[in-house]
């Protein structure tokens, strides 16, 4: 074919519609002019460059429920830019707007950018997003670059959010947006894996696809999967993220070229370890934890795997990790 | 003046270097063995057989050794003035001779082998047919356009070419043909794409949002997908930039002067003497398993207005010309019943196909005279002691 875009060229985009999380529904908008679209990914279901800018995107991201809900998702927001969260009631006062026919908050603040891995510094950035839930449905649209960059483009973000609309809410038939489908929204990306014995499979958690719980009550520890799009991040800083969870040492690129290698998902993922003291999401606090995590980096995604907990109940898990790790599937044709 | 001279002579002629460059061939193929393990058979295939020195790494020690072609070269040399030139001719030593020719021609076939052949593949549907086929390792910058009479015209930038285009130092290609300049930055060996987001930064440009993700060269080399930063930059010297990629789906086009040129990053094309065509794939499986037990393709060789049909089977390829086409392979591999199949040919151009057969049958003769010899003296000797 001649003509191709640098995306279909470098098989960077997969083919098919946008699929919302409930995989019925496909949402269309109109792209701004002079913004570019990137081929989106499991998390980013329209995926822009903003602007010609290489240091400003825009993104959609569609989570079944509520997707953690407005409140959390602007604070988490606010914690990117490094701001203090919002109270309840000062997020309802922020203004509103409407995305994918849900009423949300309008959020437009300026920082210092940390990233979504804390371990970004960019001064002077500025995001704006809309975060709307309702209807079995949560949209969260954010814009983040240098302020000057976003500043010149509020207006079409503001019209971008308008334009969004699902196929099925414009006559297209079939499922709306607002009718979940009982798929779950873990296999939406087509992972597939097989259970060790002994894990439990936790209810479903925004931003990953599985969760799994393992060991006696008081030791219990947690093993997930994430998949986030291109590098998610890259490689050593999730890495180091993890490691410094646990207060051990981050590791250069030199020690990360030693890290062990294991074949999963059709390329080599690296396997990383780290023992330490851990505070889980949850509060709770063990002095003597391990980690064990492997990252694996496919053509348009990388897969995220994390085993952590009480060192009594992670130490004997680390065969079932690597089993686990090795069981994981994408269905053919979801890549 | 004479005697260092004929020391180097019987030196170079003596068996005592003989055996030590067959010793050093057999270190060699020891650690090319070992080190296949960890780097694949095409990287050491390079570094120790087809080189003239190399370094081998025994943990911290670098142990510098002569490369296979050289140790051959010499061999060659050694046998040429022991075996044939010193060797004293005669009656007594012909079978001896022989044999040595029979040797020296496994060595010329093989050098020929080395610089004069190429191998590689061609993939055919049925009904489909190709006049080329394509190198497993090697890739090539193709500069093209279509004439009006729809015939393709090619320019090509072969890979060594490509590979001085090293980080941001650009190589330009030029030709009066061509109302365009190329240039080529940031080769790489083995790569893959990425989108760029604005959380993590890269060493290397960004072309709409995509960028060159560097890998570290795989160790079966036919899985290395080389990539590249090219630019096209036009007689008023606009520029438009573009990344390549050997797996890419599809060529990266640019309009200059209202002609679509189109640039392509692919696997280096050889010609075929002729044509051929795919008229049927056949596989067998073995019971009740989906493992191919054999397969075979018919196949016409078209040259000109003559067609010539013909089966390639696993162990009868086609041979013509020097070159050699194989039945290797066939897909796609999770083919259900009914599904059409192509069939994968292995082509190798060799114009010392035949030399080792011819060598065999030279040692075996020189052999046979030397044995037959040494027989009739045993039998001499035995008759005159009764």
């Amino acid at each position: 074919m001649l003509g191709a875009t640098t995306t279909q060229r470098l098989r960077l985009q997969k083919p098919g519609n946008v699929a919302s999380p409930q995989g019925a529904s496909s949402v269309h908008w109109d792209t701004p002019p002079g913004w570019t679209e990137l081929p989106p990914s499991s998390l980013r279901q329209a995926n822009f460059r903003v602007a010609g800018r290489d240091d400003a995107e825009c993104y959609l991201t569609l989570l079944a429920g509520d997707g953690g809900g407005v409140v959390a998702n602007v604070n988490r927001w606010r914690k990117q830019m490094s701001l203090a969260p919002l109270d309840d009631t000062e997020v309802a006062a922020l203004p509103r707007a409407t995305l994918l026919s849900n009423e949300g908050a309008l959020i437009d603040v300026e920082g210092e950018w940390v990233g979504m891995g804390g371990d970004a510094s960019e001064q002077g950035w500025r995001l704006v997003g809309i975060a709307a839930a309702g209807s079995g449905q949560g949209a969260f649209l954010k814009m983040v670059g240098p302020a000057d960059a976003i500043a010149a483009e509020r207006d079409a973000f503001l019209a971008l959010a308008a334009s969004m609309h699902s196929a099925a809410s414009h006559g297209g038939g079939g499922e709306t947006a607002h009718e979940p489908s009982a798929t779950p929204a873990r296999r939406t990306s087509g992972l597939t894996w097989t259970a060790p014995p002994g894990w439990q499979q936790a209810p479903d958690r925004a931003m990953r696809e599985v969760t799994f719980k393992m060991g006696a009550d008081g030791e219990t520890a947690e093993c997930y999967v994430a998949v986030l799009g291109g590098e998610g991040g890259g490689v050593l800083p999730n890495i180091n993220r993890w490691r410094s969870q646990l207060g051990a040492d981050a590791l250069s690129d030199a020690d990360a070229e030693e890290l062990d290698r294991l074949p999963m998902l059709g390329v080599e993922g690296i396997v990383v370890d780290a023992a330490g003291s851990f505070e889980g999401m949850a509060g709770e606090r063990y002095e003597e934890a391990l980690l064990f995590g492997a990252v694996c980096l496919l053509p348009d995604r990388s897969v995220f795997v994390k085993l952590v907990g009480p060192s009594a109940t992670v130490g004997p898990e680390r065969e079932a990790f690597i089993a686990f790790c090795q069981s994981l599937e994408y269905e053919q044709g979801s890549q | 003046m004479r005697k260092p001279f004929e020391m180097v002579l019987r030196g170079l002629s003596s068996l005592w270097l003989s055996t030590s460059l067959l010793i050093m061939l057999g270190i060699l193929t020891w650690l090319g063995t070992l080190e296949q393990v960890d780097y694949g058979l095409y990287e050491v295939q390079k570094k120790y057989f087809e080189s003239f020195f190399l370094v081998h790494q025994a943990g911290p020690i670098a142990i510098p050794l002569p490369g296979a072609n050289l140790v051959l070269c010499v061999l060659a040399v050694n046998l040429l003035l022991g075996g044939m030139i010193r060797l004293r001719h005669g009656k007594s030593t012909i079978g001896v001779f022989v044999t040595h020719i029979g040797i020296a021609i496994l060595l010329v076939s093989s050098a020929v082998k080395l610089y004069m052949s190429d191998d590689g593949y061609v993939r055919l549907n049925e009904s489909e047919q190709a006049n080329w086929f394509q190198s497993y390792y090697d890739w090539e910058l193709v500069i093209a356009r279509e004439t009006e009479s729809g015939e393709r015209v090619e320019f090509l930038v072969p890979q060594e070419d490509l590979q001085r285009a090293v980080g941001p130092r650009s190589v330009t290609f030029s030709s009066p043909e061509l109302p365009l300049d190329v240039e080529v930055a940031y080769y790489h060996d083995h790569c893959r794409p990425m989108p760029k987001g604005p959380a993590f930064d890269v060493a290397v440009p960004v072309v709409e949002g995509a960028f060159l993700k560097s890998l570290p060269r795989q160790k079966e080399a036919g899985e290395n997908s080389a990539g590249l930063y090219a630019t096209v930059v036009e007689g008023d010297g606009s520029r438009t930039e573009g990344i390549l990629w050997g797996f890419g789906s599809h060529p990266w086009t640019v309009e200059v002067d209202g002609v679509t040129w189109i640039l392509d990053l692919r696997r280096e094309r050889y010609e075929l003497p002729f044509t051929i065509e795919l008229a049927d794939f056949r596989k067998e499986e073995h019971p009740r398993m989906s493992m191919a037990k054999a397969f075979e393709s018919d196949v016409s060789v078209i040259e000109g207005e003559s067609s010539r049909p013909l089966t390639i089977s696993m162990n009868e390829p086609l041979r013509d010309r020097g070159y050699v086409m194989y039945q290797s392979s066939w897909g796609p591999q999770d083919a259900r019943p009914g599904d059409s199949l192509y069939s994968v040919f292995s082509v190798v151009r060799n114009p010392a196909d035949q030399y080792p057969l011819y060598a065999c049958i030279v040692i075996a003769t020189g052999l046979l005279l030397h044995f037959l010899r040494k027989l009739t003296f045993h039998v001499r000797a035995e008759a005159r002691m009764a």
